[in-house]
């Protein structure tokens, strides 16, 4: 049986179109995890939920974080191997999380505890943006069910990104020291970086510092993409070829974080922290800008910008102060930290421009954002009984935004600041409280009721001059908006042996429009396509009438495995969210606006202008995961097979269009080897080819492919090596969330760059990471 | 009588025969290229020259060219647009495969338009609609104190003769998704490096990537031309005044009759 799921696992690897036999394949391999009987070896990459831990939760273990940190410098792609979890792509660095086919702000995502927010019109600095993976040292995804207790403001799921917790030295143990330096390297795009830690704790001192760096080149796809024309030899500076694909190079990606926690007491912990993530340059390959700064040298040249590639165009800085108390009541948690983030954009040179005198003359077009947030949680879980735990608790977020795009000449971008958003609020407060309750040791429910306010609110908008004259009509309105949020959740857990454990549970969820989705007022063309956040090339119009998305969703799994957990194991989960007022897009028409073409309405091959509107959506898919333990042979090692298989259908209910950026079909296999301190892995992924598009968005199909990649590590008691060869048979293909191509030349018009071009996969890597440990 | 009425009937026909057969003749013409980024405003050339259906020579071309990124898209008629005045025609020739004259009128008594003194359509496209006069270092000085100039393109086919006329105009139009339509319309562009054209140092433009390998600087290429011919005003009151003298004529002789 196993020999059998193998031969039909590599004849899928090789297969051209996996498409039909995709879901084929994918139940073979979990049949053949459920009959296995071999038992012997260790744990599988992906764990699943834990008895004692919150239900729904999924965690990414020690070693999978440090095999996948060998392949990416993007925290978001860390996720990629939980299931129901995938990501848009956006720069190199700036990946957005999806879980069950919702993204961005529709999930809740934490660092170290903060709800950190992004400054930018394209979200290039997502939350998860701001903390390096070599930083990371858990991740918990509330995939299905999110308690109200991490939960709000969100519709989605919760991620939960944590470095490592502070140390303290146990009694007489003297001073505790710890340090950490890496380096890697990724031949695909020349990506390097390092890493460094240290650490000094005593019995109730803790200090920590720590840094990384990254930078990479543009990376390469297995073939050529783009479509013909001189559109794409515009650049400015060196050429772009055939096989690179633009706008996907960073530089000057610099993290650093100071922690100092302190224990006074037994179970009580303080701890600050303050980090700074500073970037010099990004690309965004699926959107038209990049985050790269420029300014002009000479005040009496105030429109003489030029580009700044070694200064920081993004500074997130960050203050973190948090209690942990234990008490014999139960626990305390309380934070709060500040975020300050600046943000520029401007276009790399590589994407249009002109050579003149042997100097680079790009397309200028200078955008600034400024934005803060305060947050902050008091939580306190009160152990009622034995058996029954209250949660309640308090957190805050107050978010303020300034976003312009300075004037470059006196004629149509000039003579004055175009202001996006000026003075933009958001704050939100949500009382919570939740109730844990184990009946029995089969039976456990978790009931949780989760209400506050979000208000938001814009000052006077302003255009580059009389020509952007939208600003009239927007300035005259209201634009104070309060939504009073409701959310709740129902769960129960029910194992009735050791062996399987069954959760389902409903929920009630809000999330209250971004700014970004409220507020940008301009239907001039070349503003709406600087409002985009999803990476589809088309132009994005803000709605300040948009209601709150609330999102009913009902989640079931059932998890089968042997009494300990560590010879197999089948995980299947199936969801269903129906999504009212759903935040989704309608064309911009002549009858709205005179700046929006008849074309428009109805074109299904270009770019298109479009408008926030909310509609009823529906969303709906499974999740299959499972691990065998094979069997070890005596001197060569024990071998292991790990899957799993995602599906997700989202469906606008109003317009009976597809909803933007579905994850297609996709299943991952890996097989395991491990001797001692020695594994390789061996991992397929086959994706579906992506036929349900958004098609008011005119997003585009993009085919079914098949990868192989391969690992192997060694770890040794102060060091560990990995090496990594992905995508080994050099397999052209494109990101089915990679969104649109419009990273090289004039993206700054909607016609500028040619529709109908998806972002690319990468071409084979080799990549090559050293870890050592003191 | 009888001759005096031939002899009117005669300096009106004489009167307007130029009208119908003359080789040279006035005419009015408007080209659109259509501005995706600026709708619902779009660069407009709306001018006259005169042309020798003959020799296919086109002379005396002048009008204006509308700034797209002005004015306001909220308002009416041309929505207030700048109207930038192109009165030197600098640059005409054949071209025998398109079959037609093009013919290019700029603001300034100089072709000098894009970086490098530059005019062409194809050196627009070639060095980013640069503005002429460009420096590396204070190009916002070396602009102000620049030429500024603008251009428009025309191009007028073989097949124009007054017969088009107000009623009945010469249409060409251009496909530029499909790529079908007047080839010769497809040649026309224009260049505006005046203040109300500028995108930082970037003149806006418009072409065809069927011809020039790239749509304008704001994505601008050409979709629309009508030519009509324009009675000459001495034609006119020829005309007119022998029209009136027979009126006169039959009259007079209807009353004697």
């Amino acid at each position: 049986m196993v020999s059998a799921a193998l031969f039909y696992f590599v004849e899928q690897i090789m297969i051209k179109k996996p498409s039909a036999r995709l879901l084929a394949a994918c139940f073979a391999a979990f049949s053949m995890v459920a009959v296995a009987e071999e038992a012997v070896l260790d744990a599988v990459v992906i764990t699943a939920d834990r008895p004692g831990e919150a239900p729904g939760t999924a965690q990414i273990n020690k070693r999978t974080l440090s095999a996948r940190r060998t392949d990416t410098s993007d925290t978001a792609r860390l996720l990629e191997d939980m299931p129901g979890v995938s990501s848009y792509g956006a720069g190199g660095i700036s990946s957005l999380p999806v879980v069950h086919g919702l993204a961005d702000d529709r999930l809740r995502t934490t660092v170290d505890g903060m709800d950190l927010m992004t400054a930018c019109p394209n979200h290039m600095n997502p939350a998860l943006s701001f903390i390096d993976p070599s930083k990371v040292a858990s991740v918990e995804v509330y995939a299905g069910i999110t308690p109200v207790s991490v939960g709000g403001d969100s519709i989605g799921s919760t991620i939960q990104v944590n470095s490592a917790p502070p140390k303290f030295a146990k009694l007489d143990e003297g001073l505790l020291v710890e340090g950490e330096l890496g380096l890697f390297h990724r031949s695909n795009g020349n990506a390097n970086g390092r890493n460094g830690r240290i650490m000094i704790a005593g019995e109730k001192l803790n200090f920590s510092y720590s840094e990384s760096e990254s930078a990479s080149d543009n990376y390469w796809a297995a073939e050529n993409f783009k479509k013909t024309g001189i559109w794409k030899n515009r650049s400015a500076g060196r050429t772009v070829a055939e096989r690179e694909v633009g706008a996907t190079e960073y530089q000057g990606s610099v993290n650093r974080e100071l922690s100092l926690a302190l224990q006074p007491f037994r179970n009580h912990i303080v701890a600050l922290s303050v980090s700074e993530q500073r970037l010099d340059y990004e690309g965004f390959p699926n959107q038209r800008m990049d985050m790269v700064y420029s300014a002009s040298d000479d005040p009496a040249n105030p429109f003489q910008f030029n580009l700044k590639k070694d200064r920081p165009s993004n500074v997130n800085r960050l203050a973190n102060v948090r209690y942990n108390g234990q008490f014999d009541w139960g626990g305390i948690e309380a934070r709060l930290f500040h975020q300050n983030l600046h943000h520029h954009m401007d276009m790399l040179p590589e994407r249009y421009g002109t050579m003149i005198l042997g100097m680079m003359m790009p397309m200028m077009m200078p955008m600034d954002t400024v934005a803060t947030t305060d947050g902050g949680l008091f939580k306190a879980s009160i152990d009622l009984s034995d058996s029954d735990i209250l949660r309640v608790g308090y957190d805050f977020q107050n978010y303020r935004l300034d976003d312009w795009w300075p004037p470059i000449d006196n004629g149509g971008m000039g003579p004055n600041t175009f202001w996006n958003i000026r003075d933009g609020k958001r704050d939100r407060a949500y009382l919570f409280a939740e109730w844990e309750a184990q009946w029995s040791p089969a039976w456990m429910t978790l009931l949780g009721i989760r209400g506050g306010t979000v208000k938001s609110d814009t000052g006077p908008a302003d255009g580059y001059n009389a020509s952007y004259s939208d600003d009239v009509a927007f300035n005259a309105r209201d634009r104070y908006r309060k939504d009073n949020h409701l959310d709740w959740t129902a769960l129960a857990r029910y194992a009735p042996d050791a062996t399987q454990t069954f959760e389902a549970g409903v929920a009630r969820k809000t999330r209250s429009p971004n700014l970004y989705e409220r507020y940008p007022w301009s239907y001039n063309s070349m503003a709406a396509l600087m409002n985009n956040f999803v990476g589809d090339g088309n132009g994005y119009i803000g709605n300040p009438d948009l209601k709150p998305e609330i999102a009913h969703t009902f989640s079931a799994s059932g998890d089968w495995h042997d009494a300990d957990k560590e010879k197999w194991n089948f995980k299947a989960t199936g969801y269903l969210t129906y999504v009212q007022d759903f935040i989704d897009a309608r064309r911009c028409t002549n009858s709205m606006n005179p700046q929006c073409t008849v074309a428009n309405a109805t074109t299904t091959n270009s770019y298109v202008k479009l408008q926030y509107v909310n509609q009823a959506a529906r969303l709906y898919g499974f999740d299959l995961s499972g691990k065998v333990e094979l069997g070890r042979i005596e001197s060569i090692g024990s071998f292991s097979l790990g899957g799993m298989a995602s599906f997700v259908r989202g469906e606008n209910r109003t317009t009976g269009d597809n909803l933007y950026h579905m994850m297609p079909l996709n299943l991952k296999l890996a097989l395991i080897h491990r001797l001692g301190g020695w594994i390789n892995t061996i991992e397929a992924q086959m994706v579906e080819e992506k036929d349900r598009v958004s098609h008011v968005r005119n997003e585009m199909v993009t085919p079914d492919y098949s990868l192989v990649n391969v690992r192997t590590s060694y770890e040794w008691k102060h060091a560990r090596l990995d090496v990594a060869l992905e995508n080994v048979l050099n397999k052209f293909y494109l990101l089915p969330l990679g969104g649109a191509y419009v990273g090289q030349g004039n993206a700054m018009t909607i016609a500028g760059v040619p529709w109908g071009m998806n972002v690319p996969g990468k071409a084979r890597s080799l990549n090559v990471a050293l870890n050592l440990r003191f | 009588m009888n001759k005096t009425l031939m002899v009117t009937a005669l300096l009106a026909a004489f009167a307007a025969a130029p009208m119908a057969q003359a080789s040279t003749a006035t005419y009015n013409i408007t080209t659109t290229w259509f501005e995706p980024d600026t709708q619902p405003r779009d660069s407009i050339f709306i001018g006259s020259f005169t042309y020798d259906d003959v020799t296919h020579s086109v002379t005396n071309l002048q009008g204006s060219l509308s700034e797209s990124m002005t004015g306001n898209p909220l308002s009416s008629y041309d929505y207030g647009m700048t109207w930038i005045p192109l009165t030197y025609q600098l640059q005409t020739w054949h071209d025998d495969a398109l079959g037609g004259t093009l013919a290019a009128v700029f603001a300034k008594n100089t072709t000098a338009t894009f970086y490098g003194g530059t005019w062409t359509p194809q050196d627009g496209v070639d060095v980013g609609g640069i503005f002429d006069g460009y420096t590396i270092k204070n190009w916002q000085t070396a602009y102000d104190n620049s030429i500024q100039n603008a251009y428009a393109l025309i191009f007028v086919p073989d097949s124009l003769t007054p017969a088009y006329n107000l009623e009945n105009p010469l249409t060409l139009s251009w496909n530029e998704s499909a790529g079908t339509g007047s080839l010769g319309l497809a040649s026309t562009a224009y260049g505006d490096c005046a203040p109300g054209g500028m995108m930082g140092p970037v003149c806006m433009t418009a072409t065809s990537e069927h011809v020039y390998g790239s749509v304008g600087t704001m994505s601008g290429y050409p979709i629309s031309q009508t030519i009509a011919a324009v009675p000459e005003p001495e034609s006119y009151a020829m005309f007119l005044a022998g029209l009136g003298l027979m009126g006169t004529i039959a009259r007079r002789r209807k009353a004697t009759t």
